[in-house]
């Protein structure tokens, strides 16, 4: 079982490193001893406020990988209906009920990327950005989300 | 349901007894009207409706209540009783002596048409497989699916025999022949129908249904035995494995004959040893006899029941199973003409049959010109180019092999697949895969999200 998993993730590091999605710019093992820990870097999708931010994500890969879903949290400060904004946690259903196997870590960072520019303000885990999007303030949401994304995303690209 | 055909026929027996003394319209001229009985009693039911039979297809029921309240009527106990002889052949004396007035028209039923004998076949059919599904449901719920896989033949069997026990052997209708309105009689050798006695009631559900179960059983036992033949020929050394391995049975253990039994073999020792090298050869003989059995006995004895319209069943013609017709018809409802079946069947069974033959004669050639090619020196007169051109149609009528590059992967270990296996939603993964997913999370498809099962799965063999 365990080497099924590890089978796969070799696999998946190796496409990874091969073919890049189109948001996801970096994709890797914390250490290449632990295969079961990933660090990811996606960017904003063009046209929304987050274009031009990268966000790093933390992947958690449980024992049972790919039955069972990674655990991804922003580790970069996102002001996002859908992402808590102290913990970072993610809420989508893709990493949670709606998990198949046919996703890779690869696939589902791309979506964690496209969700950046489609919030679903329904199922918030930050309600303040949720409010603002559900009031139609599309201007103060955009204003708001830009602020948070020069002030952490595009940072931290700066420095490194 | 079931009470109206039994009166009817109790009508029928009564009214047959009762017309010939006296009964119905008036008739100046009795010799005539005798003459017209004298044919028509002893009418054959097995002529089929098409027949020019004007007085018998219209039987009518308003003659019978005339019968009771008539003074000359016969004890109705007598006329009920069905062991009472057939009457035909008292009609000579019946009318010497008793110069009575007789009935015009005629009280025997037409013989059933085809299309209703089919039909009832049909719905003993319909009710036969509702009686199994139910039993056999009742039979999985208790013994569970592995005891019906091993047993699915009996049980089917035994409630095809229920059935008919309760309802030929019984004495009453089929719920199909009582559906139809037919009822079953057998000629006697007078020719004057009557209900069939025990003794071929037996006989049908005997033909029907035991004969068929145990030839099958029969051919299936044999069949087992020659699989075990094949093991014969096998390496000492493989055979000595597979018996460890429980793959095969224990070898039977080899009596050896006393050399004097050998010498002077008694009449029982013949007759085990034809009956044996008879087993060895049956297996092989089997399966060509159902097949022409099936392709062309059966089809030549329903083309047959089309022309004639007797007998539906080979079963039913060995035992003289007829069937009569007691509901009246419209004039509207004119019974259809079945001939142009009888003669399609007829004409695709000769085709069948010419083909078979021509098939036959090839092989015999075919044979025929290998042997002559193992022979060295017809090998040495075929050229070389020949051979080469052969190949070559070989490999043409191989169909291409298909290329997927790519599409070879498991999209779950992101490798080559292992086993593949298909969901019905028609997707691939490796079986071992698709199989833990569905068992350790939750049953969709990877890919479509389909709801799958893990018994839908399908393996598909010489498939990357």
């Amino acid at each position: 079982m365990s080497e099924a998993t590890l089978k796969r993730l070799l696999k998946e590091l190796r496409d990874s490193q091969r073919n890049e999605a189109e948001y996801v710019e970096d994709l890797h093992p914390v250490d290449d001893d632990n295969l079961f820990e990933w660090i990811a870097v996606v960017r904003g999708p063009v046209d929304t406020p987050y274009d031009g931010g990268r966000f790093e994500i933390s992947i958690k890969v449980p024992v049972s990988y790919p039955l069972a879903p990674p655990t991804m949290n922003f580790v970069t400060t996102v002001c996002h209906p859908n992402v808590q904004f102290k913990t970072g946690e993610i809420c989508l259903d893709l990493l949670k009920t709606a998990w198949s196997p046919a996703w890779t870590l690869q696939s589902a960072c791309s979506a964690v990327a496209m969700l950046l520019g489609q919030p679903e303000p329904d199922s918030p885990l930050n309600v303040d950005a949720a409010n603002i999007l559900r009031c139609g303030d599309t201007r103060a949401y955009r204003s708001l989300v830009r602020m948070y994304v020069e002030l952490h995303a595009m940072g931290s690209s700066n420095d490194e | 349901m079931s009470g109206a055909p039994k009166v009817s026929t109790r009508r029928m027996a009564a009214t047959r007894e009762v017309s010939m003394p006296s009964s119905g319209p008036s008739t100046t001229s009795p010799t005539p009207v005798l003459s017209q009985s004298d044919r028509l009693v002893p009418n054959p039911i097995n002529e089929p409706p098409s027949a020019p039979m004007p007085l018998t297809s219209n039987v009518t029921s308003p003659a019978f209540p005339s019968s009771p309240s008539n003074p000359d009527n016969l004890p109705p106990t007598k006329s009920l009783d069905p062991s009472l002889a057939p009457l035909s052949p008292q009609l000579p004396n019946v009318t010497s002596s008793q110069p009575h007035q007789r009935p015009k028209f005629d009280l025997s039923f037409p013989g059933a048409s085809q299309a209703d004998i089919i039909r009832a076949n049909q719905k003993d059919e319909q009710a036969e497989m509702m009686l199994q599904q139910q039993i056999t449901q009742v039979v999985v719920q208790t013994w569970g699916t592995r005891f019906h896989m091993r047993h699915g033949q009996d049980i089917n069997f035994g409630a095809s025999l229920v059935y008919y026990c309760l309802t030929t052997l019984a004495g009453s209708q089929t719920l199909g022949e009582e559906y139809c309105d037919i009822f079953p009689v057998t000629a006697s050798s007078v020719g004057v129908p009557r209900p069939p006695p025990v003794s071929k009631r037996l006989a049908l559900v005997a033909l029907q249904c035991v004969v068929p179960y145990l030839l099958s059983k029969w051919a299936s036992a044999l069949r087992g035995q020659g699989q075990l033949a094949q093991f014969a020929n096998l390496p000492p050394q493989l055979e000595a494995f597979l018996r460890a391995q429980g793959q095969l049975p224990p070898r039977p253990p080899v009596v050896e004959e006393a050399p004097a039994l050998v010498e002077n073999p008694s009449i029982a020792d013949r007759v085990k040893a034809s009956y044996k090298s008879m087993q060895s050869r049956l297996p092989s003989i089997i399966p060509k006899i159902r097949i022409f059995l099936t392709s062309y006995v059966t089809p030549l004895h329903l083309a047959i029941f089309y022309f004639t319209g007797i007998y539906y069943t080979i079963a039913k013609r060995l035992v003289g199973w007829r069937y009569i017709f007691t509901r009246q018809l419209h004039p509207a409802e004119l019974p259809i003409s079945y001939e142009p079946m009888g003669l399609v069947i007829v004409l695709q069974t000769i085709v069948e049959a010419i083909r078979a033959l021509r098939s036959l004669t090839t092989l015999t050639e075919t044979k025929a010109s290998e042997q002559g090619a193992t022979d060295p020196e017809a090998l040495a007169d075929v050229p070389e180019g020949d051979e080469i051109e052969v190949e070559t149609d070989e490999w043409e009528r191989q169909p291409p092999p298909v290329v997927m590059s790519g599409a070879k992967k498991c999209t779950l270990c992101l490798e080559p697949r292992k086993s593949p296996a298909a969901t019905e939603c028609g997707h691939v993964f490796c079986w071992r895969c698709i199989s833990e997913w569905i068992n350790e999370s939750k049953p969709e498809c990877p890919l479509c999200r389909q709801s799958i099962k893990a018994a839908h799965l399908y393996p598909l063999y010489h498939y990357i």
